[in-house]
């Protein structure tokens, strides 16, 4: 099983790596990724970009400083539309589909259940999914800042299991119930 | 470009409407108005003043209702229909993974509940963040309250998120502060563990007359052999299942409502 794994990530590593074009660092606020969240990522054959981050969230009345570390995959649809913003010619890409998965750091969260539970009775606490869409403005060769829309695994679940309640409850078709905002901007190395 | 314009401002208008940049998944602040069990209590005797006149009454009880906050709002409308019932007690689980979003969508349904609300804190509610979380909406764990000429009595059990629990000491001296009281009921999550097998002795032996709980989904209603107290768990409230309860000066008793509503017989186990 192990020896598959292994050979599975060095495949992936090789193909990875191969296919490198450029690599970016990201800084994010919100999202369910922190108060401040920095990645690295690299972008593969064009449209896929892999990254991995950490994130702080600031002490709060439950918790001290927390920690978030993040592992995302980004594919973005290469449709761009220039237009003018304050006499420069900046560029829009409508929209790029991610998914991360993210690890929270704190005592009252587990990515593995303490001893008294018994194993399988619930899921790690510490880990979600959050599935976003975001929006970039790409200002230069080198520059983006991009909007983020993000829902957490058990939003879209309950979204598609009660679409009515969200709907009939929440402003744009549900949606206002689920979704979070986050803004970022990305730097190409 | 003016329509790009147009649709680039839209966009970004639109999304600041409804702004809320949530910051993690774990944050603690919920927006759950009109569900504290101090403001439930204060309009149960309300009603009890504006009622005065018959021992008798009606009380919905509900649980689990995690993961289907659109099947809630269903029971919620469907008992506001019902003019005998006098409250509801809502018996744990509102949240599946204890953060915040999961709450404030139960509560969005709680909140259109023209009966009161008072609410036992379940297993999964105390996940994460969510006993502070439960806390700040709710109030305490171990509460009790008077209704008419019953009191009820609601214990926090919930043996894996909380140390030492139940607390017995409590529970004794809840129940021996009923001298008023024709029946005496406790509300708690989960029945007795099966290692804590006493409990629903050391419960009778008290006086209590009947146990309630969630936890399980299905309708049960049992007494285990050589004890006389009476557990009653209702479903959750998937596909719109609720229970009604019955209390009179000498008899409680049940109806299990999947939906429409059917007496519950007790077995013995």
């Amino acid at each position: 099983m192990n020896k598959t794994i292994v050979a599975v990530c060095v495949l992936f590593s090789s193909v990875v790596c191969a296919g490198i074009d450029k690599q970016q660092i990201e800084i994010q606020h919100a999202g369910m990724t922190g108060t401040v969240h920095v990645s690295y990522g690299i972008r593969v054959f064009d449209d896929h970009v892999f990254s991995i981050g950490a994130g702080m969230v600031n002490e709060s009345s439950s918790h001290d400083d927390m920690e978030i570390y993040s592992l995302k995959y980004r594919y973005n649809f290469e449709t761009r539309v220039p237009f003018k913003l304050f006499n420069r010619v900046v560029e829009w890409q409508v929209a790029s589909l991610s998914v991360t998965g993210i690890q929270g750091n704190d005592d009252n969260l587990y990515a593995s259940l303490p001893d008294k539970i018994p194993d399988g009775y619930y899921l790690p606490t510490a880990n979600r999914i959050v599935f976003g869409v975001q929006s970039t403005i790409h200002l230069n060769s080198k520059y983006q800042v991009y909007w983020d829309w993000s829902v957490l695994d058990v939003g879209l679940i309950n979204l598609v299991r009660n679409y009515d309640f969200y709907r009939d409850n929440y402003k744009f078709a549900g949606l206002a119930g689920v979704v979070t905002y986050g803004i970022g901007m990305r730097v190409e190395l | 470009m003016k329509l790009l314009r147009i649709t680039c401002i839209s966009v970004l208008v639109g999304s600041f409407a409804g702004c809320d940049f949530e910051i993690s998944p774990w944050q603690t602040d919920a927006h759950c108005p009109g569900l504290s069990i101090e403001h439930n209590l204060q309009r149960l005797k309300t009603l009890e003043s504006s009622n005065n006149n018959d021992d008798n009454f009606k009380v919905a009880v509900i649980g689990d209702p995690q993961q289907y906050p659109g099947d809630l709002e269903i029971v919620v409308a469907r008992l506001n229909q019902r003019v005998d019932i006098d409250f509801i007690l809502l018996l744990g689980d509102i949240a599946e993974t204890g953060i915040k979003q999961e709450f404030e969508w139960s509560c969005k349904a709680l909140q259109k509940s023209n009966h009161p609300i008072l609410t036992v804190i379940g297993n999964h509610d105390a996940l994460s963040f969510g006993a502070e979380i439960w806390q700040q909406i709710f109030g305490e764990f171990n509460y009790s309250f008077r209704y008419k000429k019953t009191k009820f009595v609601a214990y926090n059990d919930n043996q894996y998120e909380f140390d030492n629990v139940p607390d017995r000491d409590w529970l004794s001296e809840q129940a021996e502060q009923t001298k008023d009281s024709s029946n005496l009921i406790a509300l708690s999550h989960i029945e007795p563990w099966g290692r804590d097998e006493q409990l629903s002795e050391y419960l009778n032996s008290l006086g209590y007359d009947v146990a309630l709980h969630a936890h399980n989904h299905k309708f049960s209603y049992y007494q285990v052999e050589g004890n006389s107290l009476p557990h009653f768990i209702t479903a959750d409230t998937q596909d719109i299942k609720y229970s009604v309860m019955t209390v009179r000066e000498q008899t409680i008793t049940f109806e299990n409502c999947d939906p429409e509503c059917v007496p519950a017989t007790i077995e013995q186990r």
